[in-house]
């Protein structure tokens, strides 16, 4: 039997193409997409404005963000620290002053580590090594951050009305399977697990949907280049292959769009089966 | 849009990229992810099934419709384009194994299966519509325990058993999706061989997703709480429980659910097996 001939749709976003299989889910939709200069948050962005969204693009580093999006239609860049509670009310307030509403938010910004300690997976884990100030850190970027972004968010989501809202928040299959890795970072991700319950437990009445999402390793996104590493963390999956972040945006912005209604609370594990 | 606390509300959003199939018109976001793919679906005359054969067909594919009656098969399919009816009843292996062997004959492979043929309670304890009755476990006689696990359990078993060898002749993978449901996951006094069926879905979804990942084919499910197909209890009363549960207090549009099916089913969810995706308006998180 032949393979298919299905129909593969590739929409240019600036320099990179993106396959839509010519879905147009989110024409005249805004989107904020937190840690949007590289990696999962970046696919996720090109993703949407492939499908017709306007993409507030919000990360740390503001030259990568500049970098990665100049010039690109639709996408707006803004400079945020999500663990910074008043630059992130500023970042929703210059959006809700541009549109007045939101329809997709997704909380991706995220770190592995104390930079001090590393810049990737996966980190000391030998508990006396992890100080107060790598544990308040790694927490304040990756829990209380998307707390931040989900607060100033919602009223904007709010404003969209009974057509809906969505949010996706980035958890990770470091929340769901045991590895011994630095533990900051998992104890972040299963935090954001208990948080998106209870946002989607409060918000389903006003139509507005919360689900996490939890990654195995994705390629280019905080992983290191150790080929011996990475092939362990794979190895642990049925599907033995690293992810790249394409793959882990279409599945988000599945969640975020309309054909996932009825999905809520949800932590989808997108990990080639390593959590079942 | 109407109050959404009210659960008749439908599905009456606008339809953005409208594709015609039958009398119908589906929505599919401009989609077009199975262009000359093959499918096969259970429980296609009715309910999930319909809904999935219809977004399947809208998407491009070459669709087998089984279901257990050739005149209902008929009635719902009879002069659609791209789909081929297959009388099964999916508690018969050997009736199962004669159907896919009909699929082979004609097209060699198969990319992907949905297996949404799926029994509430048994005839004999059903209410006219369909519904679920009383659970009381006295009630539960052999027979009714026997056929429901015989339909959503073994019969879903049958149908991968026999779609494997197609699913694998593709060589370039394929993915299967199974009907679990939120009867499975939450604890609520239905008779118990449903949810005793649909969580042994879940734990067969788990074990052929693990063993047939290395051949790039997929297997994930889907957990739905009220959808509105005929196997909606039709007891207001009972109705109205349970989307009290769900922070959406709606039943869900058979559409929805296939929505979901079939982007599980596509190359969009490449990554994903091994997965219940609870699709439940929030009522188990």
């Amino acid at each position: 039997m032949s393979d298919t001939s299905s129909q593969h749709t590739i929409v240019m976003v600036g320099q990179t193409p993106v396959e839509t299989w010519g879905a147009r889910r989110f024409e005249g939709r805004i989107a904020a997409v937190t840690g949007a200069a590289r990696g999962i948050g970046r696919a996720v962005a090109e993703r949407l404005i492939a499908e017709g969204a306007t993409v507030y693009c919000l990360d740390l580093r503001a030259e990568l963000l500049e970098e990665t999006w100049n010039g690109v239609d639709r996408a707006v860049t803004i400079a945020t620290d999500v663990g910074d509670s008043a630059a992130v009310d500023a970042a929703f307030e210059r959006i809700r002053a541009e549109h007045g509403k939101l329809h997709v938010l997704v909380c991706n910004a995220g770190i592995p580590d104390h930079p001090k300690r590393a810049k990737d997976f996966p980190g000391d884990p030998e508990p006396a090594t992890i100080d107060d100030e790598t544990w308040e850190f790694v927490l304040r970027v990756n829990l209380t951050g998307t707390f931040n972004c989900i607060r100033a968010g919602v009223p904007l989501i709010r404003a969209v009305g009974l057509e809906g809202g969505a949010i996706v928040n980035l958890s990770s299959v470091a929340a769901l399977h045991p590895s011994p890795l630095a533990v900051p970072y998992p104890s972040s991700k299963a935090g954001i697990i208990g948080m998106t319950h209870a946002f989607a437990a409060l918000l389903g009445k006003e139509n507005i949907r919360v689900n996490a999402i939890a990654p195995a390793a994705t390629d280019g996104a905080m992983m290191p280049e150790d080929k011996e590493y990475l092939a362990t963390l794979t190895a642990k999956q049925p599907i033995d292959r690293l992810v790249p972040p394409s793959e882990m945006a279409a599945n988000i912005v599945y969640l975020c769009s309309d054909e996932a209604q009825f999905i809520t609370g949800q932590t989808v594990s997108v990990s080639g089966g390593m959590v079942m | 849009m109407e109050p959404m606390n009210d659960k008749h509300v439908h599905d009456i959003q606008p339809i953005h990229y409208p594709v015609q199939v039958g009398d119908v018109l589906v929505e599919t976001w401009g989609m077009h992810r199975f262009e000359g793919r093959v499918a096969a679906v259970t429980g296609a005359a009715s309910g999930m099934g319909e809904a999935v054969v219809q977004r399947f067909l809208a998407e491009g594919a070459i669709v087998y419709a089984l279901d257990l009656s050739q005149e209902k098969l008929d009635r719902m399919w009879g002069g659609v384009e791209g789909v081929t009816s297959i009388a099964v009843d999916v508690a018969d292996s050997a009736s199962v194994n004669a159907a896919f062997e009909r699929i082979r004959a004609e097209r060699g492979g198969l990319h992907s299966l949905v297996t949404a043929a799926g029994v509430a309670d048994s005839p004999s304890r059903m209410n006219a519509e369909g519904g679920h009755s009383p659970a009381h476990l006295s009630t539960i006689d052999d027979e009714s325990w026997n056929f429901v696990i015989g339909v959503n359990l073994t019969g879903t078993f049958y149908c991968i058993r026999a779609a494997m060898p197609l699913i694998q002749a593709t060589g370039a993978g394929g993915a299967i999706v199974t009907i679990s449901s939120v009867g499975a996951f939450a604890p609520y006094p239905l008779p118990a061989a449903y949810p005793a069926s649909k969580a042994g879905v879940t734990g067969m979804t788990r074990a052929i997703a693990a063993l047939v990942a290395g051949e790039n084919i997929r297997v994930n499910s889907v957990a739905p709480a009220a959808t509105r197909t005929a196997m909606l209890p039709t007891d207001e009363a009972l109705l109205d429980s349970l989307l009290a549960l769900q922070p959406i207090p709606r039943a869900i549009p058979a559409s929805e659910m296939a929505a979901s099916i079939v982007y599980l089913c596509s190359d969009e969810a490449q990554f994903m097996t091994g997965q219940t995706v609870h699709i439940n308006g929030g009522m188990v998180m």
